[in-house]
């Protein structure tokens, strides 16, 4: 059977990289005694995907990791209880429910995903009270210079990418595309306001930094874990 | 100002709590959260990883930082530090924490931000804590363990330290002769952790809760009280002298009661030794990111030039029972997914067969299970198992004869035929291998060119039984083989303690002279740096005078001499010379046996007789017969335990 779980990961876990992270599921999962199922061939692996990887320094509320069982009508408040149980500190399994039927897998499902981008004081008072702001998020168009795969610098529009942009407090709260037609990376949008208002923060000191956490994921604009479970019930 | 649609009250709920959460958990983080980031793999100073172990420090009395003086993902691999912490941890008024080196650009942030070096579980000073132990693995981390104390605060020389300093320790086969680093540690443990080092802690906690006794003249006492236990040599507590040679003249000791000579300490029953029974999973990938099975200790095959075979005689295996269980356990508690049976010579352990199968049908019928084999010797009983275990296709195969020509090979006893090494590699063609590693040495006692051509004859004889196979039979994709070689460093405690290595312009017309011969078109040739053999030598079987050198090349720069891309032999030139110490007088001189060596204070409980009568018989290209089949009496016999006691076929 199919499912899908959202996970917290807070805390220490967010300095492993998503790399590390696999190694570190297939230990969980194994200590877990879950009957998770393994791929065929002369190296089997389990069969488990996370939807959209997590860079290195960002916490999230709103992990999602599509996993198939060797069995059938699994429990899955026990899968929960069993895969918590083995969790390091600062990994939480929160909810869990079964694919049923031809389902989009997490990763391509994914459209969106919400952040909170929480800025030193230092910082804050930089950017946030920076009258530059409204009018940077009211351009029609922003441009950024990103790398493609083949290590090509290309211009790029993140506008149309940005979906929500709020300020609270200290914090911006931001929804942006997440996926594979249009990926956003909020440090992305950071390094374009730093340009636009014109802060220099190549490397992090220890007045100048911002928090990053994610809030969850959302196909189209429903998390996308709502989504699987409508589908379920109906 | 709200720029875009509604938002979420519930996500600022969730995101609200989830700072609040990640807030108390990273306060204790030693460097903050965005200077870490800064550094690369962050993962590596944090801790935190799954069955690390954290504890109220005001409920513990003894607070021990263990330290491997290299990167955390050499030291994570290292199955001894993983032993030392399990048995620290499982005290329950001892809280033992891990440090590491750190990387380049951590330590960059570390002395830019004033921060000093700190243990990875509570994330605090290491200057806190009231033991800092090194395991000292091999003598290029020397100039890392001095980078740990001037990163930690603590003064590099045990006479400049305060009295609050941590009191520093080191252990480890390194300190089998621990002379050159005998100035920057207070006291050194000979011999295995598990047989006396909880004695260490009890007199320590003792001493440490006696109400008579002064915080400030703690260290003191202790270090006195010390010398009392057996395994334990306090440095401070010995004068040397030497003669207008400059060899050594004697070895004083100060105290009434410092030993003359200081016994390794073993446990006799590994069955009933505390194992590594929780291991940390590191969440960066280590070298090696397995679990460790250990099967026995010691090596029956006293090769000559091999200081694991003598320092840690006599063989003592555990039961089959014992490592089934501890298998079983290891896999449920750590998750990992592949299990590598270690020891010093795999194939000599009497249940191999069993265990293997135990492994194989038992445990990987029900989940999933890599085993790795190192130090097998290659015949058919193994190349059965490994195509069993193993991805043939991705896995090479490694013979180490060390030597090319058998006239050598009887000279260090290493017993291993041509026709063992040809049969082998035949066999392991057919078997479908087709990528053969092999491991010689350049520079043994009394090599000849014929010698040094050998290495490169038996290469092409081993790809010449690749093609004498019928073409059908043999592995698809071309033969490969790679050949290595190092430069022969010799080791106190062997046989070839007294001899003369070859200089740096010896070893390199040697490696001249092989990379010629080699047929490069089916045979890729590593070779090793002479000049940090030439190193390794001295610090080997350096003295007191040593640590000279080791300290101002540290001050001039030299660290993580391991690692090539570190390694730079100009400092030592430079330290070398401004002190007027000449390498050559402890690496390229041959010693007489009546010579004083600065390690012959230290008993393995092998008499120093036999080790002469070894080398003599080298000489003569006599072998010696493995402890299986026949006893040489060497003294291990002292340790009333082992293989000495098991009848001989
Ligand atoms: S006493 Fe005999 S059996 Fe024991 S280690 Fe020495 S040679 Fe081997």
């Amino acid at each position: 059977m199919k499912i899908r779980i959202k996970f917290s990961k807070e805390g220490f876990m967010q300095f492993i990289g998503h790399l590390d992270m696999m190694r570190g599921w297939q230990k969980i999962f194994r200590r877990s005694g879950i009957p998770i199922a393994y791929s065929e061939g002369f190296n089997p692996h389990q069969i488990f995907s996370i939807a959209a990887p997590l860079a290195v320094g960002i916490t999230s509320s709103g992990e999602y990791l599509d996993l198939k069982l060797k069995v059938e009508n699994y429990d899955l408040d026990m899968l929960i209880k069993q895969v918590n149980a083995v969790c390091p500190e600062g990994i939480v399994i929160l909810e869990a429910v079964e694919l049923i039927g031809k389902q989009t897998a997490g990763m391509a499902a994914c459209k969106a995903a919400t952040y909170m981008i929480d800025l030193s004081e230092k910082l804050a008072k930089l950017v946030l009270n920076s009258e530059k702001l409204e009018s940077f998020i009211n351009q029609d168009s922003i441009i950024v210079k990103k790398k493609n795969k083949k290590g090509k610098i290309n211009d790029f529009d993140i506008r149309p990418g940005i979906l929500e942009f709020i300020i609270v407090n200290n914090a911006l709260h931001v929804m942006l595309a997440t996926g594979s037609s249009l990926n956003i990376k909020p440090e992305l949008l950071m390094g374009a306001i730093f340009n636009y208002i014109g802060i220099e923060l190549n490397v992090f000191t220890r007045e100048l930094y911002y928090d990053i956490h994610r809030i969850d994921i959302y196909t189209s604009l429903d998390p996308l874990l709502t989504l699987t479970k409508g589908v379920v019930n109906g | 100002m709200v720029y875009d649609k509604v938002h979420r009250i519930v996500d600022i709920y969730i995101c609200v709590t989830g700072f609040i959460l990640g807030g108390i958990i990273l306060k204790q983080l030693r460097v903050p959260k965005h200077l870490l980031l800064t550094t690369q793999k962050p993962a590596q100073y944090i801790g935190n990883e799954v069955n690390a172990v954290m504890k109220d420090l005001s409920s513990v009395d003894i607070r021990f930082a263990l330290c491997f003086p290299d990167l955390y993902e050499i030291g994570m691999s290292h199955l001894g530090l993983s032993i030392l912490y399990n048995l620290l941890n499982s005290r329950k008024d001892t809280f033992c924490e891990r440090v590491f080196s750190p990387m380049k650009d951590m330590e960059a942030v570390l002395i830019n931000e004033n921060i000093p070096l700190f243990a990875l579980e509570s994330q605090s000073d290491i200057i806190d804590f009231d033991f800092l132990g090194f395991t000292v693995q091999y003598e290029m981390s020397y100039t890392n363990i001095l980078n740990i104390l001037k990163l930690s605060g603590i003064e590099i020389r045990s006479s400049n330290r305060k009295d609050s300093d941590p009191i520093v320790c080191a252990g480890g086969p390194c300190v089998y002769n621990p002379e050159p680093i005998a100035a920057f540690i207070d006291f050194f443990y000979i011999g295995e952790g598990e047989a006396s080092l909880n004695e260490v802690m009890e007199l320590y906690k003792e001493l440490k809760n006696d109400p008579l006794i002064a915080d400030n003249k703690l260290k003191d006492v202790f270090l006195e009280k010390l010398l009392d236990v057996e395994g334990i040599y306090v440095p401070k507590y010995y004068d040397v002298t030497y003669k207008k040679d400059e060899t050594i003249h004697e070895m004083i000791p100060l105290h009434e009661h410092a030993k003359k000579s200081i016994a390794k300490q073993i446990v006799v029953d590994l069955d009933k030794m505390p194992y590594a029974k929780n291991p940390i999973v590191p969440y960066l990938q280590p070298v090696h990111d397995r679990i460790v099975l250990e099967l026995f200790r010691g090596c029956a095959r006293g090769c000559r030039f091999c200081q694991a075979g003598f320092i840690y005689r006599p063989v003592r295996e555990k039961s089959l029972e014992t490592l089934e269980a501890q298998a079983t356990h290891l896999i449920n508690t750590t998750g990992h997914e592949e299990v590598s049976l270690i020891s010093l010579s795999s194939s000599d352990y009497s249940h191999l067969s069993p265990l293997c199968d135990y492994l194989i049908d038992d445990i990987a019928k029900e989940q999933k299970l890599n085993l790795s084999l190192p130090s097998l010797r290659i015949d058919s009983f193994s190349l059965d198992l490994m195509n069993k275990v193993q991805d043939i296709r991705k896995s090479s195969l490694t013979f180490a004869p060390e030597a090319g020509s058998q006239r050598m090979r009887n000279v260090i006893n290493k017993g291993i035929t041509e026709e063992d090494i040809l049969n082998g590699s035949k066999e392991a063609f057919v078997g479908g291998w087709n990528r053969v590693k092999l491991y010689f040495m350049l520079g043994l006692p009394g090599e000849t060119d014929e010698d040094i051509l050998a290495i490169s004859t038996l290469s092409d004889d081993i790809v010449k039984q690749y093609f004498s196979i019928p073409k059908p039979e043999r592995p698809r994709g071309s033969v490969q083989l790679i050949v290595s070689t190092s430069f022969f460093i010799p080791k106190p405690f062997t046989p070839f303690q007294w001899v003369k290595q070859d200089t740096y312009e010896e070893f390199m017309s040697k490696q001249k002279m092989l990379n010629g011969a080699i047929n490069k078109k089916r045979i890729k040739y590593n070779s090793h740096n002479a000049k940090l053999s030439m190193l390794e030598g001295v610090m080997a079987r350096g003295d007191r005078r040593i640590a000279d050198v080791i300290e101002l090349a540290f001050h001039n720069g030299a660290s993580f001499d391991a690692w090539s891309e570190h390694f730079v032999f100009e400092i030592w030139e430079t330290a070398f010379n401004k002190l007027d110490i000449d390498p050559k007088f402890y690496a390229s001189r041959q010693r007489e046996f009546d010579e004083v060596l600065p390690w012959d204070f230290i008993d393995i409980g092998i008499k120093k007789s036999f080790l002469e009568k070894e080398y003599l018989k080298s000489m003569k290209e006599i072998v010696t017969p493995n402890c299986m089949e026949e006893c040489m009496a060497c003294g291990a016999t002292c340790f009333e335990g082992g293989i000495c006691f098991e009848d001989k076929n």
